[in-house]
């Protein structure tokens, strides 16, 4: 008996167990996996709304529609003024209220043990909030009750309102008698909008018709956008004197066409000159590199106005004496930046550790210098003796890509001043057989290579247009005139390159000119030129118009400066 | 005396000899006097049959009285009536007997089982068994017969696999008895050897087993041997399910309609994945943390607000605008609610000479991912003819074709419809919204993050279409009335005649292969498995005067097995519309596939005994040969080749048969069993034990290698198991208890070896280690109230074991499996969670410095935890969380599991229930893993929303760290989850209708609820899954469909 009554109890008490066990146990898993936090179920908006300190501020995001913004599951921070921040502020103009407002509110959540907090947040009016760690403020307002978590970001109480800043344009603009703010202003233009502007017909003379739509632009603010409030800038004003220091000082060296454009690219190069990356204090430095890399004195200049704008600051000094050695630097183009050549498929850039780069170009083709083939004697090592037999060498990548070509060119750009340069280069054969160790079979090579250059808005060198199909059509020189360089397979250095006269037709290297200027490429005006790399046959030999080795061009401006 | 009859008895069997029936000199003349009991309502039955078998029978009178004259030493008593279960009964030395008898529908220990060699009454059995006789079977709705093995037999762990429509269960017996081999037990269906082996599928996480496809009311009964299985030697190591399939028994023409239709709901417990709103706000704190600025975040398409306006020249705004700011709830595009529907028609007859059984049926079932459905269409006669006095023929043969629409499981983000619905970003929507914010109807492709479509993914679902024919024939020669041979020839031809997996170009992810970007692929598969198998064996059976009773069975088995799967893989056809192989690009065209044939030879002997009813002894023997065997493996060798024997020995004492016994009113039955058998698991691979080559491509050229190291040493793996039970029935057969408590041992067990690189290979077999299981299955059921209008019957099935690694040459072995790591160590349980420890996040600076705890980079800089990050424990205390800190943090197996039934009847209404539960399991939730991992742009669960943000918060999830750099989503316990669960596997409520028609002789109506209610603290889709069959892949959850709660009304029509 006892038997059945043990059994009897276990099956009455265990099936309404079960029943109870089963009632939604899953979502109690669910909450005590997660936690209960109270925090996550509130939005900004929801928050400042419970917040009493806030009320004012809570009105306030009502009446200019950011609280839509708040309510958006996007992530911001919020500076919310307590109420006692108001005082004073006038709140009856909608619009006047969106600007400050809109400064109120940051993208992104930044908690205060959040170090990007302290370097510059960027405010849903796309201006930046920057901190002073001095004062401890942002943009003057103190945070008094920080850290407060919602779902869609933190809430900061400070005692202040965020204060709005210009940014550094604005600011320039109140500087009217300024030369950097007038020529800035005068590159002011309207322009068509291509890309909105749409074609609704075509007038009588065949041009297209467009519903026009206009813009503005300005090729200074495109270039140094320190009007917008995407990058943070330091920006410099000289005062007029200052200024027209350094125009005098520049102006020879950006020569162009007229006078109108050698005035406008001056100026433009000065104002260009003063624009620095960064939130920066210039009196804590000697000299500073400006954005286009140009160092810029700032010892001991005098600061008559200072302004923290939104995207940066502002300076107006005196003057700043900037160096055209600085200014007016040496020009290096690497050998693999070739824009073009007589037939790329021959051109190879090779990955050398030794190259400027790491890389160098070498063409593939015939050479021949049964003409002037050189050897080194064993026991007298640093004289150089001609050798009579005949040889010749390729240097190819595969043997169906040989060039065999004559002023088979390889051409590059420079954006030069209009001043004299010393032209370099270094053409580095390191294919040993060039230099034969054991100088039994071939001997030591000859590197000659050829230099024709075009000037800036002049002509541009044309190949293969006269009769033997091959000559180069010079501007710069004539087409009897080049510059060469001479080196040895084997020699690893800078070759200074001279002119040379050509010999008519083949256009195969003669002499070396021995004049004054045979080393100096003089450059009238400013603005691109265009350089052909080009091979120096010895012969007229189809299959060995010569290699071509290149790991860059220097070109050194003959500044001569106080 | 007793040792020299017995000895006669096995020298009788021996010679086959028939000798005339000894004279019945212990018969002896008595009075025995009796009353039948109806044990409902107290009524005295009459018309009940009370036979001494072999002895005497009478019927009982009006008053429900007998007499019986004679009996016997060692008499029992069999009570039969209609409608009633029988009864059996041991005199010993009574003489006024009260016998009450319950209805039919209880579920008594006096029951005959099926076991390998026939029918056999309880009582009579010596082994550890659980069996089920198929009687409502059908009111559950189940597709496969898994089900019904998981609620109503025990010592079976029955797991089901994957809620995809049938995808059937993992069943482990008795603990993990293997740890790299075959982990199933054998199925003999109609006394042939079923294959059962998973069949490979390509699309990733299915599980096509054909043990699935038999409909259950084409089964008539199963028993799941425990022990004794020795009789199948190398193959029945995991236990031995015996599955008879429906049989006429009378001439009587009987036709059984069945029917349901029903419907599989959405999953209720789904993941809590972030919102449209959480996740942006999710997404735009990742963008930082990646290190955008804000203008660079705001110009995100997804994240930048402006909306669009359609201008003259243009748009102006964010083109995308509509794009990115939908509200999808994913999960509601994957999964939905379906339909399911069953028609099944047998009929049962014949005449004096020939019995039929006859089936045919369909079954529709559609899983709860859109466009998932199984059909299957089966056919099945069996018959039963007896051709002369002394030949009986008896043929089964079946039929099935299966065809599965199927979705990739697992965490495959490409293709895993329901991975990409939770990854998927919920503010994009399935279709393309343009620019002015109307929807479209055509789809989106794949998203910014790189997600699938899912809506695209359950679109192009995978197909398997398959067909088995599973055949025997039976011949039974009668010698005499003790001696029997029989011959079976059986054959099974299994077809996967067609496995597609087209992946669109459209919408869909693809890998980019080492050979080029793919834009889309096809892929099919064809498999087939032939196999021959014979048994032929002698049989004995004699009982010698009711006090000796001897069967005894030789004979030996063959099976000849063919398999061969070809597959062919073909990327970037031309358009999405062309999806055959030959469509593909040939330079990234792939094929693969192999071939298997093997050939198993079985010896065996089986003899039982029983002295006076009461002892009984069996003895199992089996030597097997099989082409696996390496040649140089140890056993006995045999015409030059190596043969293992496997024996088994039991014994059982039925107490109460005993005199004394006679007295006490306690126990109806008490019997004692004992058992220790010997096994063997074959599955140790076609060619282990000898060298193959296999094709390699060089540069496309195909050349041959070879394929492995052989093992000419290599055996099967033995297993030894020890088993005592207990099996009594108490106050009046109402209260039935079975106990078993087990010990095994699993030798020679089939390591994976991991090989150094100069070898050229990464694995070799060899036989390493040994491995032990103990634990107790405990079965009560019992019949709680027995009234005449209201029973109620309830049970409980709980099975518990321990298993340990007792050696294996390598000390400690580790697996990664989607990124957890399981550890096998000499002396533990196996495949345990072995992984780091966690307590919470650190909540602020302060504690980050204060803890200082660092990760070392492999150039040895320290990089300390900061504010956010988990909080691991660092077990060395040398303030570097590495691998030296790893430990145990959870156990997949189970403290104890099982099922509870409950079955309530009143007058013509019946409710069933069928709980299963299991408790202690830990799962390694692989998916939350990913969902929680908080390291990328992958939508996440609301724990995300929770997460550390700032100094001083207390929350249990970090902070969200763009690539994950201190590694805070390792494998830890924040993975690790508590599995227990307790389930409504099944509730049914039915009507049987009483009807006078001459035509309809029985009508059911019924309503069943499958998975009604699951209780878990388990976060995942559904704490009941199996990923794998190998012990390793116990309690991963790596995204596996949850299992429908269905509901379906049904009927059966008996004419």
């Amino acid at each position: 008996m006892n038997c059945k009554y043990i059994y009897k109890s276990i099956f009455t008490l265990l099936f309404p167990a079960v029943i109870l066990l089963l009632n939604g146990c899953n979502d109690a898993a669910w909450e005590s996996h997660v936690g209960n936090d109270e925090f996550v179920k509130k939005n900004l908006y929801q928050a400042i709304g419970e917040k009493p300190e806030l009320s004012i501020y809570y009105n306030v995001l009502k009446k200019t529609g950011y609280n839509e913004i708040l309510e958006t599951s996007n992530s911001y921070t919020v500076f919310a003024p307590a109420n006692s921040a108001w005082s004073g502020v006038d709140t009856s103009s909608v619009d006047n209220l969106t600007k400050l407002i809109g400064m109120t509110i940051a993208y992104k959540t930044y908690f205060t043990d959040n170090t990007e907090l302290y370097t510059e947040v960027k405010a849903v009016n796309d201006k930046n909030i920057f901190y002073d760690a001095t004062d401890k403020t942002f943009n003057g307002a103190k945070l008094i009750d920080p850290d407060y978590r919602t779902s869609n970001g933190v809430l900061h109480v400070t005692d202040k309102i965020v204060e709005r800043k210009e940014n550094i344009w604005s600011f320039i603009s109140t500087l009217t008698e300024s030369s950097q703010y007038k020529y800035i202003k005068s590159l002011n233009e309207t322009v068509m909008d291509e890309d909105k502007s749409v074609a609704v017909g075509v007038y009588p003379d065949g041009r297209t018709k467009y519903d026009t739509i206009w813009k503005n632009i300005n090729n200074f603010l495109s270039a140094f956008p320190i009007d917008n409030e995407d990058s943070i800038y330091t920006y410099v004003m000289v005062e007029n004197t200052g200024f027209d220091m350094l125009y005098t000082k520049y102006k020879p060296y950006f020569k162009m066409s007229s006078d109108l454009s050698t005035d406008s690219l001056t100026r433009f190069n000065i104002c260009g000159d003063f624009v620095f990356n960064g939130l920066i204090d210039i009196t804590k430095v000697d000299t500073l590199e400006n954005v286009s890399g140009v160092k810029v004195p700032l010892a001991g200049v005098t600061i008559s106005r200072t302004y923290d704008a939104s995207n940066g600051r502002v300076y107006v000094i005196n003057q700043s004496n900037i160096r055209l050695k600085d200014k007016i630097k040496p020009i290096k183009i690497e050998g693999e930046d070739f824009i073009n050549a007589y037939d790329k498929n021959y051109v190879f850039t090779r990955y050398k550790r030794w190259a400027s780069g790491e890389r160098d170009i070498a063409l593939s083709c015939g050479e021949t210098q049964s003409d002037s083939l050189w050897r080194k004697v064993p026991l007298a090592p640093d004289t150089v003796v001609k050798k009579d037999s005949v040889a010749s060498k390729t240097y190819f990548i595969n043997s169906n890509l040989v060039a065999n070509v004559a002023n088979f060119y390889i051409e590059y750009t420079a954006n030069v001043n209009s001043t004299n340069y010393d032209v370099y280069y270094v053409a580095y054969d390191d294919i040993s057989d060039h230099f034969d160790s054991t100088y039994t079979s071939y001997g030591v090579y000859k590197v000659v290579q050829k230099l024709f250059v075009s000037m800036p808005g002049a002509k541009k060198l044309v190949r293969g247009t006269t009769d033997n199909g091959a000559e180069v059509v010079n501007n710069y020189l004539g087409n009897m005139i080049c510059f060469a360089g001479e080196g040895y397979a084997g020699v690893h250095e800078l070759t200074k390159l001279k002119k040379w006269s050509l010999i008519q037709d083949t256009q195969i290297l003669d002499t070396p000119l021995t004049t004054a200027d045979a080393d100096v490429m003089s450059v009238a005006q400013s603005g691109t030129m265009t350089m052909w790399l080009c091979n120096a046959a010895r012969s007229t030999t189809a299959s060995r118009q010569g290699l071509l080795f290149l790991d860059y061009i220097l070109l050194v401006p003959r500044i001569t400066e106080e | 005396m007793k040792q020299l009859k017995y000895i006669l008895a096995v020298l009788m069997l021996t010679a086959g000899l028939n000798r005339p029936v000894l004279a019945q000199e212990s018969v002896k003349q008595t009075e025995i006097s009796g009353t039948v009991y109806e044990s409902a309502t107290g009524k005295p039955v009459s018309g009940a049959q009370v036979i001494i078998p072999g002895i005497t029978s009478v019927l009982t009178n009006d008053s429900g009285k007998f007499v019986l004259n004679k009996t016997v030493a060692g008499a029992y008593i069999n009570v039969t009536a209609p409608g009633y279960a029988p009864k059996r009964i041991s005199l010993n030395n009574k003489k006024v007997l009260s016998v009450y008898l319950l209805d039919e529908s209880f579920k008594g220990n006096y029951e005959d089982i099926s076991l390998p060699f026939g029918n056999k009454n309880a009582l009579e059995n010596s082994f550890a068994v659980s069996s089920h006789e198929n009687r409502d079977d059908y009111k559950t709705g189940f597709p496969g017969i898994e089900g019904i093995l998981q609620g109503n037999v025990n010592g079976l762990n029955v797991r089901t696999r994957t809620g995809s429509p049938n995808a059937g269960a993992n069943m482990f017996l008795d603990g993990i008895n293997t740890l790299n081999i075959n982990s199933q037990p054998l199925i003999v269906i109609d006394g042939i050897i079923y294959d059962n082996q998973l069949i490979y599928s390509l699309i990733g996480g299915n599980h096509i087993s054909a043990l699935s496809d038999i409909d259950i009311k084409d089964i008539e009964s199963v028993t799941v041997l425990k022990d004794g299985t020795s009789i199948y030697g190398s193959k029945g190591a995991n236990g031995v399910v015996v599955i008879n399939t429906i049989q006429a028994r009378t001439p009587a023409t009987r036709i059984n309609f069945y029917s349901y239709l029903g419907v599989s709901l959405e999953p209720s417990n789904r993941y809590r994945m972030m919102g449209a709103d959480d996740y942006r706000n999710y997404i735009y704190d990742m963008s930082s943390d990646y290190g955008l600025t804000a203008n660079q975040i705001n110009a995100l398409p997804y994240l930048n607000s402006e909306k669009p306006v359609v201008e003259s020249w243009g748009v102006s705004g964010n083109e995308d605008y509509y794009r990115y700011n939908q509200s999808t709830d994913w999960q509601n595009e994957v999964f939905r609610s379906s339909f399911n529907q069953n028609y099944h028609l047998n009929i049962t007859g014949g005449n004096e000479s020939t019995l039929l059984a006859v089936a045919v049926g369909y079954m529709g079932q559609s899983g709860v991912v859109r466009n998932t459905d199984y059909s299957r269409y089966s056919a099945r006669v069996n018959a039963n003819i007896k051709m002369n006095d002394w030949f009986r023929l008896n043929a089964n043969i079946s039929f099935i074709y299966a065809e599965r629409q199927l979705a990739f499981e697992g965490l495959n983000r490409n293709f895993n419809p329901a991975y990409a619905s939770l990854i998927k970003a919920p503010f994009e929507s399935p279709y393309i919204y343009n620019v002015l914010g109307e929807k479209t109807p055509n789809y989106e492709s794949v998203d910014i993050f790189n997600v699938s479509n899912p809506t695209i993914l359950v679109n192009y679902p995978s197909e398997n279409n398959r067909f088995r024919f599973f055949g025997n024939l039976k011949g039974e020669i009668t010698f005499s009335n003790y001696l029997k041979a029989n011959i079976i020839f059986g054959l099974t031809s299994d077809k996967v005649t067609k496995e597609q997996v087209f992946m669109p170009n459209e919408g869909v992810t693809h890998d980019i292969s080492a050979t080029g970007v793919i834009t889309n692929e096809s892929q099919q598969l064809r498999n087939s498995l032939n196999q021959v198998n014979t048994d032929t064996y002698l049989s004995y059976d004699r009982s010698f005067d009711n006090i000796h009773n001897v069967s005894a069975h030789a004979g030996f088995r063959f099976q000849s097995g063919r398999n061969e799967l070809d597959w062919g893989k073909a990327y970037n056809t031309s358009s999405d519309e062309m999806k055959t192989l030959g469509d593909g690009v040939n330079a990234l065209a792939q094929v693969g596939g192999n071939i298997g044939s093997w050939r198993y030879i079985s010896d065996y002997l089986n003899v039982n005994y029983s002295y006076l009813n009461k002892y009984l002894v069996s003895v199992n023997a089996a030597l097997d040969g099989s082409s696996r065997f390496g040649a140089d493996a140890q056993g006995l060798k045999l015409f030059n080749h190596v043969f293992g024997l496997f024996p088994s020995v039991n014994a059982a004492w039925l107490l109460t048969s005993e005199d004394f016994m006679g007295s006490q009113q306690t126990f109806d039955v008490l019997k004692v069993r004992v058992g220790y058998s010997v096994t063997g698991n074959d599955d140790i691979g076609n060619y282990s034990a000898s060298s193959y080559y296999i094709p390699q491509s060089f540069l496309g050229a195909y050349g041959l290698v070879r394929g492995n190291i052989p093992n000419a040493s290599l055996k099967w793996e033995t297993h030894k198991k020890a088993v005592l039970g207990i099996d009594a029935s108490l106050l009046k057969e109402k209260l039935n208890v079975s106990v078993d408590l087990y010990t095994s041992k699993t030798e020679d067990l089939i390591n994976i070896k991991n090989l150094s690189t100069v070898s050229g290979f990464s694995v070799a077999l060899m036989n390493d280690g040994a491995l032990q299981n103990t634990g107790v299955d405990l079965n009560i059921n019992g019949r709680i109230i027995d009234q005449n209008n209201l029973k109620w019957d309830a049970g409980v099935n709980v099975s518990t074991y321990k298993n340990k690694l007792l050696s294996a040459s390598t000390d400690e072995t580790f697996n990664t499996i989607v990124g957890g790591i399981i550890r096998t160590k000499v002396g533990a349980p196996v495949a345990q969670f072995y992984g780091y420890q966690t307590n919470g996040i650190i909540s602020s600076a302060e504690e980050a410095t204060s803890e200082n705890l660092n990760i070392k980079s492999s150039d040895g800089t320290l990089t300390q935890f900061s504010a956010g990050d988990v909080r691991f424990v660092d077990k060395d205390e040398n303030h570097i969380i590495n691998s030296e800190d790893m430990t145990v943090i959870g156990d997949p197996n189970p403290d104890f599991f099982g099922a509870l039934t409950s079955k309530v009847q009143w007058k013509q209404f019946s409710l069933n229930a069928l709980f299963t539960f299991s408790y202690g399991n830990d799962i390694y939730n692989a998916l939350r893993a990913n969902l929680e991992s908080l390291s990328g742009t992958d939508n996440q669960t609301i724990a995300a929303v929770y997460r550390w943000k700032t100094d001083g918060q207390q929350t249990m999830t970090p902070r969200a760290s763009w690539g994950d750099p201190m590694e805070n989503a390792r494998f830890s316990d924040r993975w690790i989850e508590d599995g227990s669960y307790i389930r409504l596997k099944s509730l049914t409520f039915a009507y049987d209708l009483t009807l006078k028609s001459k035509i309809i002789n029985s009508a059911q109506v019924y309503v069943t609820g499958n998975n009604l209610l699951t209780c878990s603290r388990y976060l995942g889709y559904d704490p009941e899954f199996s990923a794998g069959q190998s012990a390793v892949y116990a309690g991963i959850d790596n995204g596996v469909t949850p299992q429908p709660q269905t509901v379906l009304f049904g009927v059966k029509i008996g004419l």
